[in-house]
């Protein structure tokens, strides 16, 4: 059991790595469908969302698009994390060994 | 493969809502019965999930692609969580980081929640059977399935762009398909490459490995 937990805190910390140290060097080239888009003439149909906290992957009033990065990827890794245990912990009951998933 | 408001009809985005809506629900009742062990681990591959999509690598064509992860998810957790995995995800990049709009986030669920999960995860269990019963066998199938996943997902949303008039489907279905085939190559590298190693230090935590003989 100990050693499940210590792969799932590695697994963890090895996502918070990739999310705050990997992501700034990420390809900033549209994507397929971006692509796709552009060249085919519909990229102008897309409506911008105007609410959203940390729009583009750029965490907002910070220096240097590696640094407004990275702190997206870190947030973001941690909020999803937070999100689906939350969302679960709602659901699932203690002490039952029920069927798989 | 995101999809922003505007490129997809309103009826499309609320029949996919609905699907996703029903979806989820089936698959929150079904979570009552997990073990509760197991949340940690669907906690921290989702983490992994969104981590890794913010790594666009580039392809060809001044373009790039990136992890996709629902079949991942489905090999390590099973379909059903896989898919509350990439709901939530889309979820929280919508609403977070604009990636995806709010509209069509419904599109995008079943784009990448039920396709790219579910229906993934019942293709591969389907090709598993012609390889052998090894884990050389079942990385081969999880390679096939990863590349399509992609494929599948990127011409679902193909369909629903031509539906939307947004571009003819002779072109736009070709356009998106030969973008995601080199994408999905990506996709089964990652894949394989991660569900292997898993396999080699923990194989107990990769439930499509578990349930092979299912």
């Amino acid at each position: 059991m100990k050693d499940k937990s210590l792969f799932v805190v590695c697994f963890f910390v090895f996502a918070l790595i990739l999310a705050f140290a990997v992501s700034p060097f990420a390809s900033s080239a549209p994507d397929g469908l971006e692509r796709v888009a552009m060249n085919h003439d519909f990229m102008e149909k897309a409506i911008e969302s105007s609410r959203a906290l940390i729009k583009d992957y750029e965490f907002p009033k910070v220096e240097g698009p590696a640094l407004s990065t990275s702190l997206a990827g870190l947030i973001g890794t941690l909020l999803v994390f937070g999100v689906t245990f939350v969302f679960l912990k709602f659901l699932v009951a203690k002490d039952r060994n029920g069927e798989r998933c | 493969m995101h999809i922003p408001d505007g490129f997809i009809r309103t009826d499309i985005n609320i029949i996919n809502y609905v699907v996703s809506a029903s979806t989820l629900v089936y698959v929150s009742k079904k979570a009552r019965s997990w073990p509760s062990e197991k949340v940690p681990l669907i906690g921290v591959t989702a983490a992994f999930i969104f981590a890794a999509q913010m790594l666009n690598f580039p392809i060809l064509g001044g373009t790039s692609g990136h992890f996709l992860g629902a079949f991942f998810a489905a090999m390590m957790l099973g379909p059903l969580a896989a898919f509350l995995v990439m709901a939530l995800i889309l979820t929280v990049q919508c609403l977070v980081f604009a990636d995806g709009g709010l509209v069509a986030l419904g599109t995008n669920i079943v784009n990448m929640g039920v396709i790219g999960a579910i229906v993934s995860y019942y293709f591969f269990k389907v090709i598993n059977v012609f390889f052998p019963k090894n884990q050389k066998g079942f990385l081969i199938s999880v390679a096939i399935s990863s590349w399509m996943s992609v494929v599948i997902a990127s011409s679902a949303c193909a369909f629903e762009l031509a539906v939307s008039a947004a571009s003819p489907f002779h072109i736009v279905f070709p356009a998106m398909v030969s973008v995601h085939s080199l994408i999905g190559i990506g996709e089964a590298i990652i894949t394989v490459t991660a569900v292997g190693f898993i396999l080699k230090i923990h194989p107990e935590m990769v439930s499509a490995w578990q349930d092979r003989n299912i």
